[in-house]
């Protein structure tokens, strides 16, 4: 029974010896080879580890011999190879990382690729909208300069058929637009100016057509006054200058004979725009007084009147003013003793 | 017979001297050829514990002082081969250190770019912001 037991404990020992290493360093060559084989030495390097195992075991039995230099050698070269087989571990799972990597590398260069092209496509499409922008705003600046053109032209069209004198409030009113219209323009600011300037072509085309039907009125009141004897007719600001340079005798207050008729005329044209407000102002030459002279001019200013409204106009409508010697002519004795009506073409009922 | 015997023990004895010289050359050779691969794998200037590669100077040095002292017997072929793979662990932490690198290299250059990414995510954010912004014009 003892032999057995004594047996039993010799065999135990001796597995233990092959299960546990002896010293320290024969552990730490042990727990080498296990980690080697736990990173799969067996499978990537099997001859490594083959001779890692191989070395240790001869160093056990070199150990167990009692050559400790020989055992120390060989556990030593045991643990180079078992570290070398970590080392090659270490590098594969390095590599299998590399692999890992490189299809993240793929993956993040792709994003990028992929951002890149949309930010390519956004700056395009900004560039785009800026120069879009830029031309609507030239073709704005453009289309305020034509409107600002056209609203000049049609003050000044308005002003040709005097409407200052009769639309006076609506051509300031467009005048003043205009202004501010430009310089809207001035300060950049387009739609604005376009808006004025539109705003002062319709004040100066009401103006225009309002002006236009009194200055016709005028027009065709000369042409005919135009086409009686001895009197001269222009259209002037507001009306119808008529002139009879020589309607009387010299110094005297005698209609000469030739001129009736003419009157006569002119109170039948008269006649045919009622309501028109008619000036009679008379003049003289130097030859007498200043006093005589204004007297004079008074009194054929009166018979001018006088002789209208026995013709049938009413005397409500003319007025008669003699101013003596017209100081800013004086030029010709026959024509310094005119008689001048102004035939106002804005109805005396609006005045 | 003697005559016979006696010449050919000679011949056999010389032969085998020379077999050892052979082999003392050429163990001298491989030491040498350690040596170069050593300074090899210093002069690549890879991240390489300083303690293992004293091992291999000290180890080759050892080798080369047994195989002068013993000759080429046991003990010295073994501390020859143990120099030897402690060169070969060597070279095993030099490719592993390239691998490493070359993971890290790689891992940079991806944080590189999703850096990158990023900033011209940014840049799109703003540019986007700026055609809605004209776009309301």
């Amino acid at each position: 029974m003892k032999s057995f037991i004594i047996l039993v404990l010799l065999l135990s020992l001796a597995c233990a010896s092959k299960a546990f290493p002896p010293n320290e360093e024969m552990a730490i060559s042990y727990a080498l080879i296990e980690d080697a084989r736990i990173l799969g030495g067996e499978t990537y390097a099997p001859e490594l580890m083959r001779e890692a195992k191989s070395f240790y075991e001869r160093a056990e039995m070199e150990l167990a011999a009692g050559n400790r230099d020989r055992a120390e050698e060989l556990r030593q070269i045991s643990e180079i190879r078992a570290k070398t087989v970590i080392s090659m571990g270490r590098k594969r799972q390095y590599e299998e990382e590399v692999e890992k990597l490189r299809s993240e590398l793929i993956e993040a260069n792709s994003a990028k690729k992929m951002h890149e092209n949309e930010l390519r496509e956004n700056v395009l499409k900004l560039e785009q909208i800026k120069d879009r922008l830029a031309l609507s705003r030239d073709l704005m600046y453009s289309k305020a300069l034509d409107t600002l053109e056209r609203a000049e032209q049609k003050i000044e069209a308005a002003k040709s058929v005097s409407a200052e004198y009769f639309s006076p409030q609506l051509l300031s009113e467009a005048s003043e637009t205009y202004k501010a219209a430009e310089e809207s323009l001035n300060l950049g600011q387009e739609e604005r100016s376009i808006e004025m300037a539109e705003k002062a072509i319709a004040l100066a085309g009401k103006a225009f057509d309002e002006s236009k039907i009194k200055y016709d009125l005028g027009d065709e009141i000369r042409k005919r006054i135009s086409s009686i004897y001895g009197a001269k007719a222009e259209v002037i600001k507001g009306g119808v200058k008529v002139v009879f340079p020589e309607l009387f005798a010299p110094s005297g207050t005698i209609i000469l004979f030739d001129f009736y008729p003419s009157l006569d005329a002119l109170a039948t044209v008269l006649a045919e725009y009622p309501g028109l407000p008619v000036d009679v102002t008379a003049y003289t030459n130097d030859l007498k007084s200043e006093d005589d002279n204004f007297k004079l001019s008074q009194a054929r200013a009166d018979l001018v009147k006088d002789y209208l409204i026995s013709k049938g106009l009413p005397s409500e409508r003319l007025k008669a003013v003699g101013l003596g010697i017209d100081k800013a002519l004086r030029s010709n004795r026959a024509v310094d003793r005119r008689v001048e009506l102004i035939i106002g073409l804005v109805s005396s009922d609006n005045i | 017979m003697k005559n016979f015997i006696f010449p050919v023990l000679f011949i056999l004895l010389a032969f085998s001297s020379l077999a050892q010289a052979d082999d003392y050359d050429s163990a001298l050779a491989r030491l040498e050829e350690l040596e170069n691969r050593l300074i090899n794998i210093k002069n690549d200037g890879a991240d390489i514990p300083a303690e293992e590669l004293d091992k291999a100077s000290k180890w080759i040095e050892a080798a080369r002082g047994a195989l002068s002292q013993d000759g080429l017997d046991p003990m010295s072929s073994l501390m020859m081969e143990k120099a030897s793979y402690q060169v070969d662990y060597l070279n095993a932490l030099l490719e592993e250190s390239k691998s490493k690198k070359k993971a890290d290299e790689i891992e940079e250059l991806i944080q590189k770019i999703r850096s990158q990414t990023e900033e011209i995510k940014t840049t799109n954010l703003k540019v986007k912001e700026e055609i809605d912004n004209l776009g309301r014009k």
